[in-house]
């Protein structure tokens, strides 16, 4: 770093600084968020900052009553709830993008649990829970990523029935997440895999696993439809049942 | 999710919230709604408005759940900071100019006694005691900041300080209170 670079950093670290207190003049407040996009430090520093200030404002202060009427008044009936916006959801459903937020805290909340050594009676179970949580969470972080990409397709994957199983997004070169919204869980021995179906012709997109919650794929040139199939454990070269789910792309 | 929601973590708190559980978003607002309101009161010096900030702060949790990210940092911080610039939007919007400069009138009368304003606090000794290592002019510039909602550069104003002053003196006493209340102990629940 040349003394000029440093400097510049210093003067950053001020402005971070007083951005935490909210107290930056307005035409500044672009330039430190650009700045903490890029620094690691810089974030990190923020976080400690509001900390800091969080706690001056610590107050012992019971919640006042009222204001939690309005509160109750104003989120009303939670089943008339719009559909966030953030969704990889196409239409027609209730709370889609809740999907993808719940689980991201839901694995955090794991992970919270068992920092405070809850008593963990399964344990092997657990530990595969929450393995599979971290792994979900870092795989859900570049699915948001996607389904938010204004690049990306959406679609939905419908059974037969017309019921919406899981979702997914695509980018334009292929790469794909798939997220299970009401898959069942299947016997052992047995996983879901996902088709790109080219001219009538099926190719493997990858496996979801019996109990599936966030997939990345891969999607074929040229792919009409995603589908997915329950097929032995290990997966199949060619669908060997009829697909429990599909989505036209 | 079990019944019984005061038990929770905060993030698994969130995460009931998430599931558009009204009584979790209660029980949120128990934990924290006198924390984000006191401080938005604080800020505002006006009891409604700061109503209208605590409202805004806990129907947009409700809204955004997913905003909350457990790695950054604790729901109250969270809560806390939302409530913050809510409260210095209101005063900065153009509507308030007047009200300010009279505020920053009467501000240059009294300056901002930061001891004075955590007072009243469950951990006021401790604070206290972290905010006695800091010098007047630090105590001073974030008070006026935090809780005056001045920019750096009206506070620079009317101390009569260069503005650069101002923005060290925040970063450097933020610093040493964060060292200090660590040393004992405090922790934002």
């Amino acid at each position: 770093m040349t003394e000029h670079e440093s400097d510049m950093h210093e003067s950053m670290r001020d402005l971070v600084a007083v951005y935490a207190l909210d107290a930056l003049e307005e035409s500044e407040v672009i330039q430190v968020e650009d700045h903490l996009r890029d620094c690691p430090r810089c974030r990190d520093e923020l976080a400690a900052y509001r900390e800091t200030a969080a706690l001056l404002a610590y107050a012992g202060t019971p919640a006042p009553q009222g204001i939690w009427e309005k509160i109750s008044g104003e989120i009303g009936d939670a089943g008339t709830h719009p559909a966030p916006k953030l969704s990889l959801m196409i239409g027609g459903q209730k709370r889609p993008a809740r999907t993808w937020a719940l689980r991201a805290a839901a694995a955090a909340a794991v992970v919270v649990l068992a920092g405070t050594g809850l008593k963990i009676s399964h344990q092997d179970n657990r530990i595969n829970q929450l393995t599979s949580a971290l792994a979900d969470q870092s795989l859900l972080r570049q699915a948001t990523a996607v389904a938010l990409d204004p690049a990306a397709k959406r679609l939905a994957l419908t059974s037969p029935s017309g019921q919406t199983q899981a979702t997914a997004a695509v980018l334009p070169d292929g790469t794909g997440y798939v997220v299970s919204e009401a898959m069942p869980a299947l016997p052992a021995g047995r996983t879901y895999q996902l088709w790109s179906i080219v001219s009538g012709r099926a190719i493997s997109a990858g496996l979801m696993g019996s109990h599936p919650g966030v997939t990345e794929f891969r999607l074929a040139d040229q792919a009409s439809t995603l589908a997915v199939t329950v097929e032995p454990a290990g997966g199949s070269a060619r669908p060997t049942s009829e697909p429990v789910a599909s989505g036209s792309v | 999710m079990g019944p019984d929601l005061q038990t929770l973590s905060d993030p698994a708190l969130v995460v009931a919230i998430g599931r558009w559980r009204p009584d979790a978003l209660a029980e949120a607002y128990r934990r924290h709604g006198g924390a984000v309101f006191s401080l938005a009161q604080r800020v505002l010096g006006d009891r409604a408005r700061a109503e209208d900030v605590t409202q805004t702060v806990f129907t947009s949790l409700w809204e955004s759940a997913d905003r909350f990210d457990p790695e950054r940092g604790s729901l109250r911080v969270f809560l806390l900071t939302m409530g913050h610039r809510r409260a210095i939007d209101m005063i900065r919007s153009d509507g308030r100019r007047r009200v300010r400069e009279e505020r920053l009138a009467s501000q240059a009368e009294a300056p901002y006694d930061l001891e004075r304003e955590v007072w009243d606090i469950t951990v006021a000794d401790q604070l206290r005691q972290a905010l006695g290592g800091l010098s007047e002019g630090e105590r001073q510039a974030i008070g006026m900041a935090y809780f005056g909602g001045h920019t750096y550069r009206e506070v620079a104003e009317l101390l009569g300080q260069p503005e650069g002053t101002v923005k060290t003196r925040i970063r450097n006493g933020l610093q040493r209170l964060r060292i200090a209340l660590a040393e004992t102990g405090v922790e934002v629940s």
